[in-house]
């Protein structure tokens, strides 16, 4: 009986020995595991190797995107730098070494016959042939002319006459114009396709997405297979927003908001 | 807080910390990688964009160039180096939302560059590619696209996981609850029986779950092996303290009385004082030595510090009878068989001999006979007296403690003996594995057997 009384201050200390030896073994544990989590978050084994392309393969990474020739080029921090020289200038362009994507350009010197290439919107046309005429704008089309690209703007006169204007691309300017004598043809364009929704239904459609008032409707690409119809809406805050509205299904494909000019 | 509740809430915190961190892990990982996949649908959506831009940037007006690459649920954009931008092309299907995209803030980004963005309620990831423009400036292509489709599919990953980590976590607390009972309950059990010790003072033994080998029964029977070891070192002591109270009374007694005997007449009456004197050191050397025997007895086993050794039992045997022989002039003769080797311990070898070689004189006259024997397995030392012998129903009671043949039979009629020498002698051959045999016919004489193995057993307690 007496041995198994054990004197208190020796139970204490037995158990104070025990728990100072296991928090040590805790921390230990808990530090490796720390360990084991920021080395598999730094490594991450999930994503596939990296490996960084050569000065070649860099080079023709960029070629294929922009015609012209590499002048110079180094590797620096996983990015090569190279120097384009292309019809529109040099450039300096910042290549990724591992995923070949562009990660930066800047233009260094320009080239300035390459300068006025500038096609204009159908947009900035439309504004132009305002200035020009006040005559209603039936169709506006971008097509190949010569080997060149041409507007070709259809006009119907007050007299009820329609007129074919080509209008240069770059500064929309009218370089000639030739009467239609075919009034039968938006006739003949409806009866091409009945299965077109109507201009009023394409419109309800548009300023059920788009608030505003209807400024203008037109149909287009109706020999592409897929046509639709592009309602330009007056906003109330001031801006214009031109809806695409397939003309078979109805569905809104998307919204061009005009930028304010301010 | 108790073993039990200390188990419990450990295992249970343990897993649910373990189960947490898994998925979320699992969920940290995905999500990241869906992330980026989808920032890299989109960088390679802005590359296709430019792409087709640089082929028909010639044929097609810039306007309608835009609107047929504008990606789906989201909005393009170009933004010039000077600052200004194209108009946008939005396709998203909430009408609230295609103007919140359309008035979102832009500016020329000089680098690459992804981002998340949240438009109202929607996630969208937003990339600026810069390019080379067919007229030669250089532009950014920004596409903002809509990734609800794949914050959709994280949000049910999100419950799953989080449903599946609940469900887990059931079992897993009610198993550790379960192991924390298992674990503690013998060790209740145990405090239980000790705490009933300690009030009762009687030795108690755990019930042990039979056919159980786990740690917990081990600490059982352990705990019950040193209830019996307590319980004979106490049975022992007990029995000293009772034993030596009452036995040393009758000596006590004896010599009192004959001390006051001598104090009243010892001067005048020498016949006396020779009687009183004579009883007084028989009874002291009786007092000694059973003080001596009863402290022997009341050791274990365990303390009896036994040496084994090789020995030769016939030259043990021939010292001891000669030293018999001159200590009491008796006659006791021993054969010579040759060497017997045994391994045994020497000291208490000897003891049990002079007990039973004592008995042996006290019980008879003529010349005692010390015989050995060996039969290869063990070996047999006999001690035969022609003396008074014993009756069959005494023969089982001489090894207990103090008891006596009849004192009127003895040889010396007196009380010469303590009653414990069998006793003793019995206990030593436990304890050095030897066994002690008695044959004995009244009248005829007793022949006593100390039967030893030739080859002992290092471990003969254990």
């Amino acid at each position: 009986m007496e041995k198994s009384q054990v004197p208190p201050e020796m139970k204490r200390e037995q158990q104070k020995t025990t728990g100072r030896s296991k928090r040590p073994i805790w921390w230990g544990a808990g530090i490796v595991a720390v360990l084991l989590v920021a080395i598999v978050g730094w490594w991450q084994p999930w994503q596939s190797s990296r490996v960084m392309l050569s000065a070649d393969a860099a080079a023709q990474a960029v070629l294929e995107q922009y015609p012209g020739e590499i002048v110079n080029s180094t590797l620096k921090d996983g990015t090569y730098i190279m120097q384009l020289r292309s019809e529109t200038g040099l450039y300096d362009v910042q290549l990724d070494a591992v995923t070949a994507t562009v990660n930066a350009i800047k233009r260094l010197e320009s080239n300035p016959q390459a300068e006025e290439k500038t096609l204009l919107s159908r947009e900035q046309i439309k504004t132009e042939l305002r200035k020009q005429t006040d005559e209603q704008l039936v169709s506006l089309e971008l097509v190949e002319q010569q080997g060149s690209p041409v507007y070709l703007a259809v006009l119907k006169m007050k007299d009820n006459r329609r007129e074919q204007w080509t209008v240069d691309p770059y500064n929309g300017e009218k370089q000639s114009s030739q009467t239609l004598d075919a009034p039968a043809s938006e006739p003949g364009n409806e009866n091409d396709a009945p299965q077109f929704l109507s201009e009023k239904e394409a419109e309800q459609k548009a300023l059920a997405r788009v608030p505003g008032e209807v400024d203008d409707t037109e149909l287009r690409g109706t020999n592409s297979g897929n046509p639709y119809y592009l309602v330009e809406i007056d906003l109330e805050d001031g801006r214009e927003a031109i809806v695409q509205v397939n003309a078979i299904s109805g569905a809104i494909r998307s919204v061009t908001w005009d930028e304010e000019e301010d | 807080m108790s073993l039990r509740s200390k188990i419990y809430g450990y295992s249970s915190v343990l897993f649910a910390v373990l189960l947490i961190a898994v998925n979320l892990s699992v969920y940290i990982v995905f999500e990241r990688i869906t992330m980026s996949n989808e920032i890299k649908r989109v960088e390679a959506e802005a590359g296709s964009i430019v792409t087709g831009v640089r082929d028909s940037a010639e044929s097609i007006p810039p306007d309608d160039l835009l609107r047929a690459y504008a990606p789906v649920e989201g909005m393009l954009r170009i933004v010039n180096e000077d600052g200004t931008s194209s108009d946008p092309v939005t396709t998203a299907t909430e009408p609230q939302l295609n103007e919140m995209l359309s008035k979102l803030p832009y500016k020329y980004e000089s680098q690459k560059k992804s981002e998340y963005t949240r438009v109202g309620e929607m996630e969208y990831v937003w990339v600026s590619v810069p390019v080379i423009w067919p007229d030669g400036e250089v532009v950014n292509v920004q596409v903002i696209e809509s990734v609800a489709d794949t914050e959709n599919g994280l949000s049910v990953l999100r419950t799953v996981l989080v449903v599946v980590t609940i469900i887990a976590l059931i079992p897993a607390i009610i198993s550790s609850r379960i192991l924390a009972n298992r674990m503690t309950r013998p060790i209740q059990q145990m405090t239980r029986t000790m705490s009933d010790i300690q009030s009762s003072g009687q030795f108690k033994r755990l019930p042990l779950a039979a056919q159980s080998k786990d740690e917990l029964s081990t600490m059982g029977q352990t705990f019950n092996r040193m209830m019996d070891l307590l319980e004979s070192n106490f049975e022992r002591q007990e029995r000293f303290v009772s034993d030596a109270s009452h036995e040393l009374k009758t000596p006590l007694t004896i010599i009192e009385s004959y001390a006051s005997l001598l104090q009243r007449r010892g001067k005048e009456r020498p016949e006396v004082f020779d009687e009183a004197v004579e009883a007084i050191l028989s009874e002291s050397v009786r007092m000694r030595e059973m003080t001596e025997q009863l402290l022997l007895l009341a050791k274990q086993p365990e303390q009896w510090n036994i040496q084994l050794e090789r020995l030769d039992i016939t030259r043990l045997a021939q010292e001891s009878t000669r030293a018999f022989r001159e200590a009491y002039h008796r006659e006791v003769d021993c054969d010579d068989p040759g060497s017997i080797w045994v391994i045994s311990d020497e000291s208490k070898l000897k003891q049990m001999l002079f007990i039973l070689l004592d008995n042996a004189r006290k019980y008879s006259e003529d010349a005692i006979e010390v015989r050995l024997e060996s039969n290869g397995q063990e070996c047999r030392i006999c001690i035969v007296d022609s003396g008074i012998g014993m009756r069959e129903e005494e023969l089982t009671k001489v090894f207990d403690r103090f008891y006596r043949v009849d004192p009127a039979r003895t040889r010396s009629g007196g009380a010469s003996g303590s009653g414990l020498g069998l006793s003793l002698a019995k206990d030593i051959a436990g304890a050095i594995g030897a066994r002690v045999e008695l044959k004995s016919a009244e009248g005829v004489g007793t022949e006593a057997s100390i039967i030893l193995p030739v080859s002992v057993q290092t471990n003969l307690f254990s």
